[in-house]
């Protein structure tokens, strides 16, 4: 008999899902079932918790923080910035993470299997949408809150239908129905829409946020069909296109798992780097030194979004010193220099990273690394200077800022690679990892210090 | 176990898997610790932190590390500049057209594939002043032509008085090159 030969139906997805259920029931050692339910038990106090605090707080419990410069009247303009920001990254992490995804042991055993793939893929699109809708009514709320409504149910709700718009439209271009510029062009839109705002709200124009339910009732038909399509098309979405999701999605949650969030943007990195894939090489300068500098200057002609993070920190930077208190506009100044000193810094940490990288340059520790803080160390001088008006252009908290957010760089990119065999406690609450606590403290402590030194100052 | 290498002479260590030879390798080169005996470099001890150490030894153990946004020539011509080469670029250059990368050399590692990836590891050791070469199975992802210029180059690196240490599961090259070999198998 020849082993091609079939005769029986190719069984159903919803078959197949309770086979596979009835499986796991029977093979859960009860310590995992326990361990789940108290999980669950965890997240649904939390979940409970932060629902009960957004619905029960009032309108101004933002606006009339400490952080806020109260001197001033608050302008609700800002919702409208928040909105835009909040949705550009929902949608770039709805396209980063796929948004659909399968575990390894799903793409091998059962995608490639006749078994009906929109059967086997429309359970993850429900979730998908649902995780959509849960970030789109929490940042909805958001928004209504920045934007002091005491009407807040509309906002919130159009910000749910938002969420799940964008992770249908997600998984239309996953599917291959819109190209992949939409997803692009979709954020590029929310973020000059949040421009604007944050311009109009600066100058002192008002823009009231939604209090009707017409836009709401617009925005769920749109979110609705989109839904409905991205539901009928997912059997489209190709192994290939899963598999890019499917290695950042796997990549977050061993970051997460090893609270190191180095591993992310590694694979980030990965994938934009491959999209680059050829450049002509440029001839090196004869110097070491120079030549390091060259080839940490060359990352970011090749690969230009770190200019765009430093734009972008200096635009926040010049809205957010209009509204904030001067200790949290310090605080903000901060953490924009400490972020784009990071962001400039991959040379260092790639050279750190990899003990091979250095045994292979030839040279003395101090001697590769001091070249690759050259630049981080000048865009966190350009990035302090720009943010001034954060400081009100006070040199003494500017120094500060530089000096923590320079020195906390280079304590975490000069740290050895995490390790996880080191002392961990054993105490009535459970274990205690002092030593991985202690290794992720090097750096960051200069910056807690800073921002205590920050309140003295300003 | 006890062996010494000396200048322009090649010694193999060669065993079934698992034996140790890597791990042996990794600690020649100050990436592993032993957890007794000593290994010495030109009489010192060895210290992977010393500048002088790297600039002695250049090694090719384990996955190539690579800098993600440097073409295949920079790569080169980094490592040759950071030795001091006379003319980097140049080398780079011949280097990447010995080892068969000439019309890959602009392009970034994350393209390339593993083969292509360690052969440009083996160029960065060629490219770059050295007196001691260790090598981990170099002979992997090569073809037969690619193994043949690999036993001339080690033995070209021996006749210009550099001391080769590596580890290899092909009979061939070890008998090609190798002036002693090591049998792992007789440690375990």
């Amino acid at each position: 008999m020849a082993l091609t030969d079939t005769s029986r139906p190719i069984p159903s997805a919803s078959t197949l899902r309770a086979l596979r259920r009835t499986f796991e029931r029977a093979h859960t050692p009860p310590m995992l079932r326990e361990g789940t339910f108290a999980l669950t038990a965890l997240g649904a106090y939390v979940c409970g918790g932060v629902l009960w605090w957004l619905t029960t707080r009032p309108a101004t419990v933002l606006t009339t923080s400490p952080l806020i410069d109260t001197h001033q009247r608050w302008n609700p303009t800002w919702g409208w910035a928040v909105a835009g920001v909040l949705t550009a990254a929902l949608v770039t992490g709805a396209a980063a993470l796929g948004p659909v995804n399968v575990r390894s042991e799903t793409a091998w055993w059962l995608l490639p299997t006749p078994v009906d793939r929109r059967g086997v893929l429309r359970p993850r699109i429900g979730a998908t949408l649902g995780l959509g809708a849960a970030l789109g009514l929490a940042g909805g709320r958001l928004c209504a809150f920045v934007g002091e409504l005491a009407h807040w149910l509309p906002c919130t709700l159009l910000g749910g239908a938002l969420g799940v718009g964008s992770a249908a439209l997600g998984v239309l271009v996953q599917c291959g129905i819109l190209p992949d510029r939409t997803l692009r062009a979709v954020t590029a839109v929310c973020l000059s829409g949040a421009a604007v705002a944050a311009i109009v709200a600066t100058a002192g124009g008002t823009i009231a946020l939604i209090t009707s339910w017409t836009p709401v009732l617009v925005g769920s038909i749109v979110a609705v069909v989109l839904s409905g399509m991205a539901l009928w098309w997912c059997g489209r979405i190709t192994l290939a296109r899963m598999a890019i999701g499917s290695e950042t999605a796997a990549a977050t949650s061993v970051s997460l798992t090893m609270l190191d969030l180095s591993i992310i943007t590694g694979a980030l990195e990965q994938r934009a780097w491959r999209r680059v894939a050829r450049r002509p090489s440029r001839r090196m300068p004869t110097s070491r030194t120079r030549a390091l500098i060259r080839i940490d200057a060359l990352r970011h002609v090749r690969r230009p979004h770190s200019l765009l993070v430093a734009a972008g920190a200096v635009c926040t930077g010049w809205a957010l010193s209009a509204v904030l208190s001067p200790i949290a506009a310090a605080w903000t100044q901060l953490a924009l220099v400490f972020g784009v000193c990071m962001t400039f810094s991959a040379g260092l940490r790639e050279l750190c990273a990899d003990p091979a990288l250095a045994m292979m340059l030839g040279a003395d520790d101090r001697l590769l690394r001091l070249p690759l803080a050259v630049i981080p160390v000048v865009a966190a001088v350009v990035t302090t200077v720009l943010t001034a008006p954060l400081a009100a252009m006070n040199p003494t908290p500017m120094a500060l800022v530089l000096i923590g957010a320079v020195t906390a760089m280079y304590r975490i990119r000069t740290r050895a690679p995490l390790t996880y065999d080191g002392l961990i406690l054993e105490t009535g609450f459970g274990q205690v990892p002092v030593d991985l606590i202690r290794q992720k403290i090097r750096g960051t402590d200069v910056i807690v210090v800073a921002a205590a030194l920050l309140v003295v100052c300003v | 176990m006890s062996f010494e290498v000396a200048a322009g002479r090649c010694c193999a260590i060669v065993g079934a898997n698992g034996a140790g030879k890597s791990t042996l390798l990794r600690c020649v080169i100050g990436a592993d610790r032993l957890d007794h005996g000593s290994i010495t470099v030109h009489g010192r001890l060895v210290d992977e932190s010393s500048a002088t150490f790297r600039a002695t030894v250049a090694a090719v153990v384990g996955e190539p590390a690579l800098f993600a946004h440097l073409t295949a020539h920079e790569h080169l011509q980094l490592v040759g500049v950071a030795h001091g080469a006379v003319d980097p670029y140049t080398s780079a250059t011949r280097i990447l057209d010995q080892v068969g990368l000439a019309e890959i050399a602009d392009q970034l590692p994350v393209t390339m594939s593993s083969g292509q990836r360690h052969r440009l590891a083996l160029g960065s050791a060629l490219v770059r002043p050295r007196t001691i070469v260790v090598l981990d199975e170099p002979e992997q992802h090569l073809d037969t032509g690619g193994r043949a210029w690999l036993a001339e180059a080690i033995n070209a690196e021996k006749h210009a008085g550099t001391a080769a240490l590596l580890v290899s599961h092909d009979h061939t090259l070890v008998t090609a090159v190798a002036d002693e070999i090591v049998d792992g198998d007789s440690w375990r």
